[in-house]
């Protein structure tokens, strides 16, 4: 049990860790939705999920999975609205060429 | 709309309002939302055990009084949120013959979600190599989709399943045109397959229909 719930957290933090890189390394505003959006949702959900485990079947761990629920509704929905948003607003997208700001 | 003492309890003539198709149009706007006309206790029975499910879970007290005081929340919350279930989701115009969340297939999506929660973890490991890669192996475009869904719930589903998924995040959604942001020239074609289209129209059952639009 406890092997799975590190496996989880390890695996899940590196989702994490990915998706503050491709922050920092991708180069426009729609780009980095897609860090946010996926890496985020699944680091998250993996991580809480590995407590839930370490936690064992107990209220708690339900409360727990309800966060997983919780984020992997929210996270979606939250990376369309913003994208949707800076598409309204007029924000090109940046394509393979262009220089990088 | 004054508040009557038997709000949660509608009148036939509201009932037989109901029966005959009572939709929300822009020339018949819902009245507000605080009162819930038309809506029979048993019809926000369900969503009421769901409330208390989550009540049970989240409240660790199981003397009577925690537990009634739950119930009772739970069917009220029901009651006021009994419009909001019963209403397309408001996203663009709505189709005739629109679905609420209330005739959503839950068996069926059941079984779509772990097929979604697959791809979820495929697009995480894409954008992850992509973005540890020394050289950002990516080529960002916007494409057009379009879906073969003519109703609004199978849209939002589709629309929310593209944001999820590789290398794509759905920007905005125009009648059935989905316009798309793909990391990848991948996740672009992976879309033009219409693999995720299809999915989602059995799991409506509309693949038949012709789309609207």
């Amino acid at each position: 049990m406890n092997t799975i719930a590190t496996l989880m957290l390890v695996v899940g933090f590196g989702f994490v860790l990915a998706g503050a890189i491709g922050i920092l390394r991708l180069p426009d505003f729609y780009c980095r939705l897609h860090a946010m959006g996926k890496c985020d949702t699944l680091g998250v959900a993996l991580m809480v999920g590995g407590v839930a485990v370490l936690q064992g079947v107990t209220l708690t761990s339900g409360k727990l999975l309800l966060v997983v629920v919780f984020v992997s509704l929210a996270n979606p929905t939250a990376t369309h609205a913003l994208g949707r948003a800076a598409l309204r607003a007029g924000l090109r997208p940046w394509m393979r060429g262009e220089k990088r700001s | 709309m004054a508040t009557r003492a038997n709000s949660s309890r509608p009148s036939r003539h509201q009932r037989t309002l109901l029966a005959t198709g009572d939709e929300p149009t822009e020339a018949n706007p819902s009245p507000g939302l605080s009162q819930p006309r038309g809506v029979t206790l048993a019809a926000a029975l369900p969503f009421s055990l769901v409330l208390f499910g989550l009540w049970l879970l989240l409240s660790p007290k199981r003397d009577l009084f925690h537990l009634s005081l739950g119930a009772a929340t739970a069917v009220v919350v029901a009651l006021l949120a009994a419009r909001l279930v019963a209403q397309p989701p408001a996203l663009g115009a709505t189709a005739p013959g629109d679905t609420t969340l209330r005739q959503m297939p839950w068996r069926r999506f059941g079984r779509y979600l772990p097929w979604l929660a697959g791809r979820v973890v495929v697009a995480s490991l894409q954008v992850a190599y992509a973005v540890l890669h020394p050289r950002l192996p990516i080529s960002p475009r916007i494409v057009r989709v379009k879906g073969r869904n003519s109703h609004t719930l199978a849209r939002l589903t589709l629309a929310n399943s593209i944001t999820l998924t590789p290398g794509t995040v759905t920007l905005d959604v125009e009648e059935d045109t989905f316009l798309v942001h793909a990391l990848t020239e991948e996740g672009a074609r992976g879309l033009e397959t219409g693999q995720m289209s299809n999915r989602v129209a059995a799991l409506f059952h509309t693949g038949d229909e012709p789309a609207a639009g």
